[in-house]
């Protein structure tokens, strides 16, 4: 037999894997390089310019937020502040969130910070999913904020987010299914951070997941 | 094959192995508890609530995989290094360190469960981060452990004989440790917590666990058939350039819809959709080997060993191949991210890649620890793989069955708000989907049973039984 | 890149899981089938069945195409895809053939 062939070689093999491995990985790296600049948490001067960004600044707390169909991209998109004819955010049409629609930007990032400290402290994932990712005992919360369901509650409290407030503190107390959500022991100033949270989140660009949400109900009624 | 006289390294192996088919069975029956809160939301409420028992559930799953493949590394390193382990001693110390820890965690998972919305909570009850809820001190405490095992690994491979498997073993391990660190700090940043959240999870399921698994399995081959070693060694290359290859952008598949950059949805598509390719070419391997070493007449010499290594490549396959590109795509992936789907998924995947390859491992062990030349598949061993294998795959069916619905009901119609959730979750034939899971998964936990009873008993039961084994199994 | 999600109509869900699963279930056949003539375990005709295999996997990758309402770049991808696995068995096996060969028949035989 003439020379061993390249194909059986043990050495040949081992530098492709070598080299696969390297370039998916430094491929990896320079897309999680791009990724982590577009996915910057938003600020204050953000919001002032109107400019887009895919995290938002936590004081979109502030404002109006809504779903909507952007006919550009094929789905929904979080709209804050009021639509303009593009259909784009406007940044402009504010919305009182526990009776104020003035927080300044520390004080919005410090309720941002205790929600997303108790939403981990309280292991929230292991029933609920947020972005679509944790356990599928319980509804998704990535739009939460803007269920329907929460509309309908929300005169009895004077509001949606004491609505959801008081349902976090104690919620076998206003179970509405049989499959109840446990007492966590959130307290008021924890129950009032996880709903700017989930606000928050609800402006999070997830590109257009959930799909169609609250098709059936008109909750934001994107396909009109 | 071995005498009945093991290096040190190997009976560090066993202790492993022992702490694993433990932790396996809290897997099980926090899970049970987990099925049975669905159909009967107040059993244990309140004391055991879904969330906790879930954890558990999870988390006793990865800790007992970790556990059984750092075993099967002692197991194999000494055999293939051709010398004793170095720094077992050392090595020894980890594994008590390691038990202490894992058993400190879940008792504060069990009995303390949540704390308040602060730093303290992170460090010491539970970080509240699918599969990786361990407090930060155990993360850290982990790393320690990891490193010493890392120690352990070089130092005997660099003074020893340095084989194909354990040159790719070293490498993977690397990483497969370094991984762990991108889960291990804290961001108000939902979108990129989870971002590198995925660093772990799928990094490690559909990377190095599955080069590992590749690395294993060839060890196996080539002590249960006697399967050319040059054969396995460069396959094994080849395996690991598919896989690295798709595996690490497939991570794109993750990043559709969690406040990334579009451009993840082509990515993950297509580096995603070509991730089961490794896993037919590892079934064709095996399937080759198998006949090639028939063609020769060789026995295989554990059967239960390579029953389960056909396990693995079987349900490797269906659980990671087809149910993992089922629910891939992006344009899919819309209507079944966070929906049963990836249950099921998870639950077959999950089994075949990883438990049936451990248990495999483990036959080997319990073989080599007993000096046998051959093993036997007993009837007790028998049974064992028959129920969990047939109880995990229609296990999956059923969920399967449940996330069908929940996407056509909650995603299609509901479009995913809280009324549309619970109009998925009533529907009959989701609900039945989920009894099913409960039907299923009793099974799985009396072949569990079974398993326990064959890993203990198997090697006394060997030169006796055999022939009644036989017919145990030509009559069943 | 025109990025562009289409609503998936209700009755798609169903044709759509059943057909992706079959797509991996073909690939499988087609390799396995092929693999096993090669190492003559069945009588030759069976490649036949593995060509169909790849037929049929052809013909789902397509209709789950046409289901998804992919874009000319998938389509693309796609049709790469199915030539592609057409060869990948014949590699794999080439390739175990090879050091099979080398390694086998030369230094160790097996007792
Ligand atoms: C080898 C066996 C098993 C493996 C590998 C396994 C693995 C898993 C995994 C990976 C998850 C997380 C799924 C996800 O988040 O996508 C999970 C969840 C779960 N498992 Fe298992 N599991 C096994 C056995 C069982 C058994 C026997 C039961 C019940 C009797 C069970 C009940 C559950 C339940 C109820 C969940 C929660 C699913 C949800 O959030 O809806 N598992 N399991
Ligand atoms: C042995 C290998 C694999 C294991 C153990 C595994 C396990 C898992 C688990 C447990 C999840 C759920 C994570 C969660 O709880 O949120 C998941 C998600 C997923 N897996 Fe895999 N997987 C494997 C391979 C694959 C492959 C090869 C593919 C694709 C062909 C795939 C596609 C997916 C997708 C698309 C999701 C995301 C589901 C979603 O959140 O929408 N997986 N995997
Ligand atoms: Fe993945």
């Amino acid at each position: 037999m003439g020379k061993p062939s390249v194909w059986s070689s043990n050495r040949f093999w081992r530098r492709s894997a070598t080299w696969v491995t390297g370039v998916s990985a430094v491929l990896l790296i320079l897309l999680t390089f791009d990724s982590m600049s577009q996915m910057q948490m938003g600020t204050a001067q953000d919001i002032k310019n109107k400019v887009d960004k895919r995290i938002p600044s936590p004081l979109v707390i502030n404002y109006k937020i809504d779903y909507q169909l952007n006919r550009k991209r094929g789905h929904e998109v979080p709209i804050i502040g009021g639509m303009d004819a593009n259909g784009n955010s406007k940044y402009e049409e504010k919305e009182k969130f526990f009776g104020r629609d003035n927080y300044s930007e520390k004080e919005a990032r410090e309720l941002i910070h205790l929600g997303k400290l108790t939403i981990q402290a309280k292991n929230c994932m292991d029933c609920h999913t947020l972005l679509g990712n944790g356990a599928y005992y319980a509804p998704d919360l990535t739009k939460a904020w803007l269920d329907p369901n929460w509309k309908t509650l929300a005169p009895a409290y004077g509001g949606k987010e004491y609505a959801m407030a008081t349902f976090l503190q104690n919620p076998p107390a206003m179970a509405m299914h049989e499959r109840k959500m446990p007492n966590l022991g959130i307290t008021k100033q924890e129950a009032k951070a996880v709903v700017a949270y989930l606000k928050f989140m609800s402006a999070i660009d997830t590109n257009g997941f959930p799909r169609n949400f609250g098709k059936i109900k008109g909750a934001v009624d994107a396909w009109k | 094959m071995h005498g009945s006289k093991l290096y040190e390294g190997q009976k560090l192996a066993l202790k492993y192995f022992t702490v694993a088919i433990v932790l396996f069975g809290a897997q099980l029956l926090f899970g049970l508890f987990a099925a049975i809160q669905f159909l009967y939301p107040d059993f244990l409420f309140g004391v055991l609530d879904f969330s906790i028992n879930r954890m558990v559930h999870i988390n006793a799953l990865v800790v007992w995989l970790l556990y059984a493949m750092i075993g099967a590394v002692y197991w194999l390193l000494p055999d293939e290094a051709g010398r004793e382990v170095v720094g077992v001693k050392l090595g020894e110390l980890a594994f008590y360190v390691l038990t202490a820890a894992v058993a400190v965690v879940v008792l504060v998972y069990l009995f303390i469960q949540i704390g308040p919305g602060k730093e303290s909570t992170i460090w010491f009850i539970t970080e509240g981060r699918e599969y990786i809820e361990a407090p930060r001190w155990a993360d850290i405490g982990i790393v320690v452990v990891v490193l010493i095992f890392l120690y352990n690994v070089y130092a005997t491979v660099m003074s020893g004989r340095r084989t194909g498997i354990l040159a790719v073993l070293m490498a993977d391990l690397i990483a497969l440790a370094g991984l762990y660190l991108a889960g291990m700090f804290y961001t108000d940043n939902i979108a990129v917590d989870q971002y590198w959240w995925w660093w772990v999870v799928h990094l490690w399921v559909e990377a190095t666990w599955e080069v590992y698994v590749a690395a294993v399995g060839g060890y196996i081959l080539i002590k249960t058939l006697n399967a050319n070693r040059k054969v396995v060694e460069m396959w094994l290359w080849i395996e690991v350039a598919m896989m690295f290859g798709s595996g690490i952008l497939g991570l794109g598949h993750h990043y559709f819809w969690i406040g990334t950059p579009e451009y993840w949805w082509e990515i993950g598509a297509l580096f995603s959709a070509l991730e089961p390719v490794p896993l037919v070419g590892l079934f064709v391997h095996v399937l080759y080997d198998w006949g090639k070493e028939r063609g020769k007449g060789n026995k295989i010499t554990n059967v239960p060993a390579f029953s389960w290594l056909t396990v693995e490549t079987f349900g490797n396959f269906l659980g990671a191949g087809v149910w993992g590109f089922m629910h891939t795509l992006p344009q899919i992936n819309l209507y079944t991210h966070g929906t049963q789907w990836p249950a099921a998924h998870g639950h077959l995947a999950f089994f075949g890649a990883y438990v049936a390859i451990m248990i495999s491992a483990i036959y080997l062990a319990i073989q080599g620890k007993a000096g046998l030349k051959e093993l036997k598949m007993t009837k007790a061993g028998w049974w064992a793989i028959s129920l969990i294998t047939v109880g995990v795959l229609l296990m999956t069916v059923s969920l399967t069955i449940a996330a069908y619905v929940q996407t056509m009901v909650e995603r299609g119609m509901h479009g995913a708000t809280w009324e549309g959730f619970f109009a998925a979750q009533n529907n009959e034939w989701f609900w039945q989907g989920i009894c099913w899971r409960l039907v299923t998964g009793i099974m799985v936990i009396v072949g569990y049973g079974f398993l326990v009873y064959d890993l203990l008993t198997c090697t006394k039961k060997q030169p006796v039984k055999e022939s009644e084994a036989e017919v145990a199994a030509a009559a069943a | 890149m025109e990025y562009y999600m289409h609503d998936i109509p209700i009755q798609d869900f169903l044709p759509i899981f059943i057909v992706s699963a079959m797509v991996i279930f073909f690939g499988m056949a087609y390799a396995g089938f092929f693999t096993l003539v090669k190492l003559r375990l069945v009588k030759k005709w069976f490649m036949i069945l593995a060509y169909l295999s790849w037929l049929a996997l052809v013909a789902c990758i397509y209709y789950l195409g046409v289901l998804l309402r992919v874009e000319p770049y998938t389509q693309k991808v796609l049709i790469g895809a199915m030539v592609g696995y057409l060869i990948f068995p014949h590699i794999v096996y080439f390739l175990l053939e090879k050091v099979h060969n080398r390694f086998e028949h030369h230094k160790m035989t097996t007792s």
